[in-house]
This record gives C-alpha cells, sequence and structure tokens, in this order.
C-alpha cells in the first residue's frame, strides 16, 4: 500500500474540512456540530419524519429509534424544533449516510426572511466551491416549490402516480392522468427554455414565483455558470422546502455538487450544502 | 454530440424500422450495419448497445444521455430517470397465464415481482411470488406455480406450452427516456431528437 499517497490524502481531506470551518467563521458564521447519531421517539415521529425513514439507516433500542444523519439541514430543522440556536447563521461540515451512500457534506444555513441575506450566503458558496475547491460549475437548476401548489389540487399533489409522473416529467402520462387542457401539461408541452415566461404570461399566480426565479437566476448568470434552467415541475423532499430550491452540477458527476433552498420550520430559512464524495475531495 | 443506449435484439431492429418511417437514414444505415460493436458513433449520436434491462441503468448514470427501452423495464426498475415520450413499437402487454382460469393464483412465477405484487395488492390478495430470470412458462406448465405473470406480444410462446392468458394487463411499449442531468444541460439536442422523432413519417 502506498502510504505516502494515503497519508497525503487524508490530511488534504482534513484540511480542506478545517479550512472550509475557518473560512466561514471569518465571515461570520457560527459553527455547528451535531451527533452522528439521531434518536426519533416513535409516537413523535412527524410525516416529514417518516418520509425519510425510507432513505436512513435505522434500528430500534428499547423505545427509540436511532438513525445516522442523513442530511444536515434535515438534523438542523429537527434540533430548532427542540432548542433554541442563539445566531442568525452557522456553517457545518460532517459525513451523512443517506441509505447505501456516504458523503461528507460542507454548507451554511441561515435563519433569516431577508432574501438578500439568503442570497449573499448563496454567493459566499458557490464562491468557496469555485475558489477554495476549484470546482467548475457547469449547470444550475432552479426551482420553486410554491408552484405545483398553485397548479395541482391537494389530492393530485399526494397522488402517488400523479407525483411519479411529474417526478419523470411524463407528459404522456400527464396527459392520461390531467388532460390536455391542465395548466400542467400545458406548461410542460412548452419547450424547457420557454417554460419560465409561458408561465408569467399565462398563470398569474405565478408570477410571483417566476419573478423570484428570474431574480435568482440573473444572480446565477453573474457567477459565470454557463447553464442556467428553470426546473418548474420539482416536488420537494421534504414539506418543509417551500421557495426557491437550487442544485448545481460539474460535468464530472450525475448527482449535484451542491444543493440547498429557502425552508420554512421553525421560521424561514435558507441552507446550502456541498456534497462531497471521495472522487471530489 | 449525444449518446444514446439502446436495447440489442427485436427492440433494435423495430427502432430502425422507426428511424427508416422518419427518412432518418443516416442513423437506421449507421445501426444497420453492425454486426458484433456494442458502440456505433455516427457525426452527432453514439449509440451504445446494451442489454434491455441495462439501459435505464446507462441513462441514470449518466453514461448515456437517453436511452429506449420498454415500459415494462422502468416499471420494474423505478429508475430516477425522465420518462420523455411514448415510441410507436415494441408493442405488448402485461398478463397472468396459467393452464386453466382458476378463482385466485396462490403462487405466481415472473420475473417482474414488483408489477406482480401491485396487482395483486390492487386486487386485495395474497400472493407468493417466485422469481425466475427466464423460461417463465416452464414454471406453470410443471406445476410449480398456479400462473405466471409475464409480457405477452402474440400468446404464442404462452399456447405452446400449453398455458392461456388469464387476464390481460397493462399495455407496453418503447419510451424514450433521459438522464436527469442532460435534459438540461443537452436540452436543445435532446428537444431537436423529439422533434424528430415526432416528425410525421413519410
Amino acid at each position: 500500500m502506498l502510504f505516502e499517497q494515503n497519508n497525503h490524502h487524508i490530511l488534504d481531506k482534513k484540511h480542506k474540512e478545517w479550512e472550509f470551518l475557518h473560512h466561514f467563521t471569518h465571515l461570520g458564521y457560527d459553527l455547528l456540530d451535531l451527533s452522528i447519531l439521531e434518536e426519533f421517539k416513535w409516537d413523535r415521529l412527524s410525516p416529514d419524519d417518516l418520509k425519510t425513514m425510507t432513505n436512513r439507516y435505522t434500528w430500534q433500542s428499547n423505545d427509540s429509534l436511532l438513525s445516522l444523519r442523513s442530511d444536515w439541514t434535515d438534523s438542523i430543522v429537527r434540533y430548532r424544533k427542540k432548542y433554541k440556536l442563539q445566531t442568525s447563521k452557522v456553517a457545518y461540515s460532517g459525513p451523512v449516510y443517506p441509505y447505501n451512500q456516504e458523503k461528507m457534506q460542507f454548507g451554511v444555513e441561515i435563519f433569516s426572511e431577508s432574501i438578500s441575506k439568503q442570497q449573499d450566503s448563496m454567493k459566499e458558496l458557490l464562491d468557496y466551491i469555485q475558489t477554495s475547491l476549484n470546482q467548475k460549475l457547469s449547470v444550475a437548476v432552479i426551482s420553486h416549490y410554491s408552484l405545483l401548489k398553485k397548479l395541482l389540487t391537494k389530492d393530485d399533489l399526494e397522488d402517488p402516480d400523479i407525483k411519479h409522473l411529474l417526478r419523470e416529467r411524463n407528459l404522456d402520462g400527464l396527459i392520461h392522468q390531467l388532460g390536455t387542457e391542465h395548466p400542467v401539461v400545458q406548461l410542460m408541452s412548452q419547450p424547457v427554455p420557454d417554460q419560465l415566461h409561458f408561465a408569467k404570461a399565462k398563470f398569474p399566480d405565478l408570477k410571483e414565483s417566476v419573478n423570484e426565479i428570474i431574480e435568482w437566476s440573473a444572480i446565477l448568470e453573474k457567477k459565470n455558470i454557463p447553464t442556467v434552467y428553470s426546473d418548474l415541475f420539482s416536488l420537494p423532499a421534504q414539506s418543509y422546502y417551500k421557495g426557491i430550491f437550487l442544485q448545481f452540477y460539474t460535468d464530472q458527476l450525475v448527482e449535484p455538487i451542491v444543493t440547498g433552498g429557502q425552508y420554512s420550520s421553525p421560521t424561514k430559512a435558507f441552507g446550502m450544502a456541498i456534497n462531497l464524495t471521495d472522487l471530489t475531495y | 454530440m449525444l449518446t444514446i443506449a439502446l436495447s440489442k435484439g427485436r427492440q433494435l431492429k423495430d427502432f430502425i424500422d422507426f428511424l427508416k418511417s422518419k427518412e432518418l437514414h443516416h442513423l437506421s444505415d449507421a445501426l444497420e450495419s453492425v454486426s458484433r460493436e456494442l458502440v456505433v458513433e455516427t457525426d452527432s449520436i453514439r449509440f451504445l448497445l446494451v442489454k434491455g434491462e441495462d439501459v435505464p441503468v446507462y441513462v441514470e448514470e449518466g453514461v448515456a444521455d437517453l436511452g429506449i427501452t420498454g415500459s415494462d423495464v422502468l416499471y420494474e426498475q423505478k429508475r430516477h430517470i425522465n420518462n420523455l415520450m411514448d415510441l410507436p413499437f415494441g408493442y405488448c402487454h402485461f398478463a397472468l397465464a396459467a393452464k386453466q382460469p382458476q378463482e385466485t393464483y396462490p403462487v405466481v412465477a415472473t420475473k417482474y415481482v414488483q408489477f406482480t405484487q401491485d396487482y395483486f395488492d390492487s386486487i386485495m390478495q395474497p400472493v407468493k411470488i417466485i422469481y425466475l430470470k427466464g423460461s417463465v412458462e416452464l414454471a406453470a406448465t410443471i406445476d410449480m406455480a398456479d400462473a405466471i405473470m409475464d409480457i405477452v406480444q402474440t400468446g404464442t410462446t404462452l399456447r405452446e406450452n400449453g398455458l392461456e392468458e388469464q387476464v390481460q394487463l397493462n399495455k407496453i411499449n418503447a419510451r424514450l427516456i433521459a438522464n436527469k442531468h442532460a435534459f438540461f444541460s443537452k436540452n436543445n439536442e435532446i428537444q431537436s431528437i423529439i422533434n424528430q422523432f415526432k416528425k410525421a413519417g413519410a
């Protein structure tokens, strides 16, 4: 085994983690560390907790359900529901274990409804990934989780078949389920680059959300990301994601390297995380 | 350049006929010249010739931007892909087949475990599913199972093995699928392919 090479790799990884935390404390973020072992009480599981269970390693110990942390934002949301955090912005680093995977997340959360503060936080994280981690972001996909709530009934939004068809952008299937005149079908029938303007022109209820997408997209275009697309049919993984959601890709990986967005639990907030695997760090 | 994963065998022949019907001769000619190659390149498209069940894997992993496979394969695998459009070939359907009609079919042999479980759940009947990779008809012929769940095109194979279709289920056809990332990053090229596939035939 080439220990010299291995030593260098391990030191480099630890150094990058230290550097990330150091960088963001200088930018005024407080550091947060939480246990990788998470405990759930059977009688206090929320619908969002239940939803994550299929994507977690879990085991039972007496009357508790134990799990490994699967996502930092999810852990912070649950922590803030239970305890008061005396800070408006935090940075963190640590491993996460969604089912069948091991990842390292470096991320930031800002507990403020101020859009400009949220956008500043996004820019700081993007600057870090582009300059300090030398990652070239090639594609940004921007969604707004309030859009589908305005186009579909509550029953449709909870229908697993419709959710599956939306997730796969299966237009034929949606026509079959909803009919050709349905706003979702009309919007999805447009070419992808035209969908945002079609939504704004044809559906006045969507105007505010579409304008928010346009505003956030303009910032991303200034960050030297060659391709910025809006995905109007994205469904949130958790119900607390209620506004803008962002995914950033490099040319090397299929999975997004940065994800995050606006959420509301227990107050309005914004969080983004860099998802690193051994391939990238 | 776009990379498209295609299923070898019968579906490839159907796809070549489809390309001819759309007057996409530069693509059909390239695919017709294949003998044992697994990669075929034209000036704008690289085709990967793989096993039908592997098409969604190549697409989900981003090795291929697009793929063509049956809706039966997609139902069974639940991959993270965009399921873009119906293609007018590969028509068949799921069917429950047995030697003779029975009130219930407690043991069913199949390659399609997910579909079979969902069907029996939908009719509120318990079922024991025996997973087989091929020659599924044999399981019912030699009474290892009460029935089989399989895809049926003409029904000839069933009849030759002494089985009859008892319940006709979901229709199946070929679908064009896309990698979720490529769908955005190569949207212009993908839309151009979709437009050519939708173009009225010659």
